[in-house]
């Protein structure tokens, strides 16, 4: 079609959103949706010189497989990896070689696959497996690295970055979580093409390229988690909460990130980089008018796919409660209750903000009397992000000064979060914690960045247009509405709790096995 | 009485140059992209805006400076202090006034402090480098008085009682400085970058190290002869910005502030510079999966007019983004480490530090040294491309430095800043023009000037 006529066709498509009665949470979010599908969301800050830019796709760890968890990440990763057009010297001397590490990459797999019951692991400490290659497999690892290396000569590293940079780009950075990733940049608002110009390169023309040099930074990422006494037992407690919902999973055990394939990878691209799953977000001094032909023109070539497979898994309605004993000398003793909670689009989910505050605090009073002393950790995270469009949990977590307290801590927190079900709290407590609430969301409002990342973060967890009746919400939230929810949600059949103790009297089982 | 205020309180704009929306939309063909040189994209004017229009100055020697700031109904307010780590009588003082200061002022007792400040949702926040102290509390636009009354109690009278003494007794005393070839339980890049600095300030009154002898020694005396001498009108500048009616900010600011005695600004001490020892290697074993590398030296006072150079090299070789020499070689290529950067922190009056960290699986850290060095040997004795040129002046020009105009709270915190560091706009006026015309020549000048690879201590945490 025409640049011309597909503007004008794109802008019958404009629909300028604006609040309907005056709210302290205004959010005046201008979105075109191109004939593709994609979509793009602008907040006009006239005054601002610069502009919050972001991409975000659909897709997320929701989208791995067991075996693969991490792979969405480590796509995040490869897409620096530059395209056709930035981060090689001569394309056309270098994708011939990617086509033969494509092939190669197959007989590797197929020759894994055919090994099946040689290299299986079997034993409970991974301490069993007939062999961990075979020759073959071996051959044409070597052999990939013999092409890599090729592929190296033409390689100009920095490219997906140095630009960005040369005109006065910041905050350059990209993340990938459950169910999302996107990349994000701030520039002079003038320069804001330059962003169209190397995000439709990135989503439609990556080339992995130094895939196993990668592989192991995600491995480096992975052992500062571990490096967190924290990390393994939160994991176990996120295994414990969820049956079966991916949001639970960890972001990847260092065996997966040896299986990740160059095919599986290029799979996850080609299926989910697509306009029809993408959302553009721009905060800052541009108009959308001004946006439509500039997105149109990098964009707009691209068609329509098929939609892309959404995250099947149902968390079944939990029946029993479940309980972690975790034992560790490298963290301190703890005792924590979670509670499956709604996603956002649900609408008690914007209670459990509130909630959080109220729980804190509440508990917090509670430890006081009985004398015990305590750090609390009140959260909705899951590995790293908070909020999700699917279940999640509410986590209570107290840090104990002495062992000795779990017992009597344990009882305080049960009892604490059961009274909340039963009883009213304080409506001047509310109001606080509704005021944090609301001063936290306006000292993000100053930030372009944080804005636009709630905005994409709502579009993919349910709708932007979520956000501002779920801030709404929060700030009507009342004694009665906590109440209700906490008698709901907060019963022993939906909780799951964690102790953590000294391990100075378990056996090591890792200790003693055979290879 | 506020005797200068000529400046309107709308939010500050820069000037762009050319706002056009470039290239792109210009006859581009489908899959055609063009390359990023190609795009014609605009160049910036950045016209830093007068700073005598947000300016205010009191009759006791206080000078500040108030934007508006309407985006959000917050306001913030900072105080930059001409005083820091190194300006105690006594190792740890200055550490002990801020504590203090955290307790709130003195005519609210303690725990009447936490619940203001709770039932503001403020925020409260404290740092202080070798020289310089900021002081910043951030509160709803509807407390904007509470929050200033809070403020000015915190910054003219903090709480500096026995209890508090007792609590910086408990809380304040440094971790011991484990021996080279000793154990350090909780390894992590912070710790490594602590060691490096006790190391290497060790004996300096810029030390962060704070032992309990240290502590032992300190009396209220000393904690009230440090806030009297340096926390005084002429020795510090205001930064106010947010939500607020101009008239009413600028009486309430009076009413709190005008009375402060003013004092004769204290004589501020010069750091010496650090003898630093030959290159040698210092290593402290951690049980953790990855080893922390810190290399570096000391980094004598930097004139203002080397400075552009000094960051366009720092910024080719290892500045804190994802396209630097280090980066490329240690991640990209070989993937070592997710992060290998060097770090310039300047103080005012004496040496601050030039270090490079990084970190990663243990069979890696000698070959990350290597590259540490064979990068900064490269810096020092090569010219860098016309491209890194081009990259980093952008960078910092259209980048760190617009930033620091962003909105309304970045510029008068900029033009506090500014003063506090240099008493002159000077530098900021002349900055990008500076960096503009930094060459690759000035490049390696500067490599050579600030980089001594044979004094650098390398401090290794982990296997």
């Amino acid at each position: 079609m025409p640049l011309a006529v597909r503007i004008v066709f794109c802008l019958t498509l404009t629909t300028p959103v604006l609040a309907q009665q005056p709210s302290s949470y205004l959010l005046p979010i201008r979105e075109h949706v191109y004939p593709n599908g994609l979509r793009l969301l602008v907040l006009e800050r006239p005054d601002d010189h610069r502009v919050a830019a972001k991409i975000f796709t659909d897709m997320g760890a929701l989208n791995e497989i067991p075996g693969e968890l991490g792979a969405a990440h480590f796509l995040e990763h490869l897409m620096f990896k530059g395209t056709h057009t930035l981060g090689t010297t001569n394309w056309e001397a270098e994708a011939p070689l990617h086509a033969v590490i494509a092939t190669t990459e197959a007989a590797l797999i197929e020759e894994m696959n055919r090994s099946r019951n040689l290299i299986r692991e079997r034993g409970v400490w991974h301490d069993y497996q007939r062999a961990e290659t075979t020759p073959r497999a071996d051959s044409l690892r070597r052999e990939i690295a013999r092409l890599d290396s090729a592929v190296a000569l033409y390689r100009d590293n920095g490219a997906m970055m140095r630009w960005y940079q040369a005109y006065g780009g910041t905050g350059l950075s990209a993340t990938t979580e459950q169910e999302y990733m996107k990349f994000d940049i701030n520039l002079p608002r003038s320069r804001v093409g330059l962003f169209m110009r190397v995000e439709a390169d990135r989503m439609r023309n990556s080339v992995f390229r130094e895939f196993d040099q990668e592989r192991m930074i995600l491995v480096e990422q992975r052992y500062g988690d571990l490096n967190r006494g924290t990390t393994p037992y939160y994991e176990q407690m996120n295994a414990a909460v969820g049956a079966v919902h991916p949001v639970f999973w960890p972001e990847g055990y260092p065996t997966d990130f040896y299986q990740y394939t160059r095919a599986y990878e290029r799979e996850l691209y080609e299926t989910y980089f697509v306009p029809n799953n993408t959302t553009i977000v721009l905060v800052g001094g541009v108009r959308l008018e001004e946006m439509i032909p500039l997105v149109d023109a990098l964009f707009g070539y691209m068609e329509r796919a098929p939609e892309p497979p959404r995250a099947t898994a149902v968390e079944p309605v939990p029946n029993a409660e479940r309980r972690v004993l975790y034992r560790s000398d490298k963290i301190a003793p703890r005792v924590e209750v979670r509670y499956l909670i709604p996603g956002v689009g649900h609408p008690d989910r914007p209670l459990f903000d509130v909630m959080l505050g109220v729980a804190r605090r509440t508990v917090e009073e509670a430890l006081a009397q009985r004398n015990i002393s305590a750090r609390i950790d009140a959260n909705t995270r899951v590995v790293h992000t908070t909020r999700f469009g699917v279940p999640s949990s509410l986590n209570v977590e107290l840090i104990l000064r002495d062992e000795r307290d779990i017992s009597d801590a344990e009882s305080v927190l049960l009892a604490t979060m059961d009274r909340l079900g039963r009883a009213e709290v304080d409506p001047a407590l509310v109001a606080l914690v509704r005021k944090h609430l609301r001063t936290d969301w306006h000292r993000l409002t100053l930030d372009a960045g944080r804005l636009a990342f709630e905005i994409g973060h709502f579009q993919t967890m349910d709708s932007w247009r979520t956000l501002q009746p779920y801030l709404e919400a929060r700030d009507a939230a009342t004694p009665e509405d906590l109440m209700r929810v906490a008698g709901r949600y907060f019963i022993p059949r939906n909780r799951t709790i964690g102790v953590v103790r000294s391990a100075s009297t378990e056996r090591n089982p890792t200790s003693g096995g055979s290879r | 009485m506020i005797r200068l205020w000529k400046g309107t309180t709308s939010v500050p704009r820069l000037t762009i140059g050319v706002v056009v929306l470039m290239g792109v939309c210009q006859a581009v063909a489908a899959q055609q992209v063009p390359p990023p040189r190609e795009m014609r994209l605009p160049l910036l004017e950045m016209q830093i805006p007068d700073t005598t229009r947000f300016r205010f100055a009191l009759q006791n020697g206080l000078v500040g400076f108030a934007v508006r700031e309407v985006r959000a109904p917050i306001v913030q307010f900072s105080a930059f202090v001409r005083a820091g780590r190194g300006d105690g009588n006594k190792q740890g003082v200055a550490e002990a006034v801020v504590a203090a200061m955290r307790h709130g002022p003195c005519w609210m007792r303690p725990n009447r402090f936490t619940e203001t400040m709770d039932g503001m949702a403020a925020r409260l926040s404290i740092t202080m480098t070798a020289d310089i102290t900021e002081v910043s509390l951030n509160v709803p636009a509807e407390d904007a008085s509470q929050g200033l009354r809070v403020f000015s109690g915190i910054l003219r009278a903090p709480c500096i009682e026995r209890a508090v003494l007792e609590d910086f007794a408990r809380n304040g005393v440094s971790s011991p400085t484990p021996p080279p070839g000793g154990t350090v339980e909780d390894g992590s890049l912070e710790r490594a970058v602590e060691l490096f600095n006790r190391r290497l300030l060790d004996g300096h009154r810029y030390s962060p190290e704070i032992t309990a002898a240290d502590v032992a020694d300190i009396t209220l005396d000393d904690l009230q002869d440090y806030h009297q001498e340096f926390f005084t009108p002429s020795n510090l500048v205001l930064a106010v910005s947010g939500d607020f009616d101009p008239d009413e900010m600028f009486r309430e600011i009076d009413q709190r502030f005008t009375d402060w005695e003013g004092r004769r600004p204290p004589s501020l001490r010069g750091g010496s510079n650090i003898d630093t020892p030959p290159r040698a290697t210092y290593r402290y074993s951690a049980g953790k999966l990855q080893t922390w590398i810190v290399i570096g030296h000391e980094l004598r006072r930097v004139s203002p007019d080397d400075i552009p150079a000094l960051q366009v090299m720092n910024y080719i070789l290892g500045g804190g983004h994802f396209d630097t020499r280090l980066f490329r070689e240690a991640r990209d290529k070989r993937g070592l480490t997710n992060d290998a950067s060097g770090f310039l922190e300047f103080n005012v009056r004496g040496p601050g530090t030039y270090t490079f960290r990084t970190y990663g699986r243990h069979e890696a850290a000698q070959e990350l040294i290597d590259i540490v060095f064979a990068e900064i040997e490269r810096m020092r004795t090569e010219l860098v491309s016309e491209e890194e040129l081009f990259v980093a002046q952008g960078a910092l020009s259209d980048g760190d430095f617009a930033m620091r105009f962003e909105d309304g709270h970045a510029l008068a915190r900029t033009f506090a800043e500014e003063l506090i560091r240099y008493g002159t706009f000077e530098h900021l006026f002349r900055y990008v023009r500076r960096v503009r015309s930094v060459s690759v020549e000035d490049v390696r000048r500067a490599a050579q000037r600030y980089l001594h690879p044979e004094r650098m201590a390398v401090v290794v945490v982990g296997r």
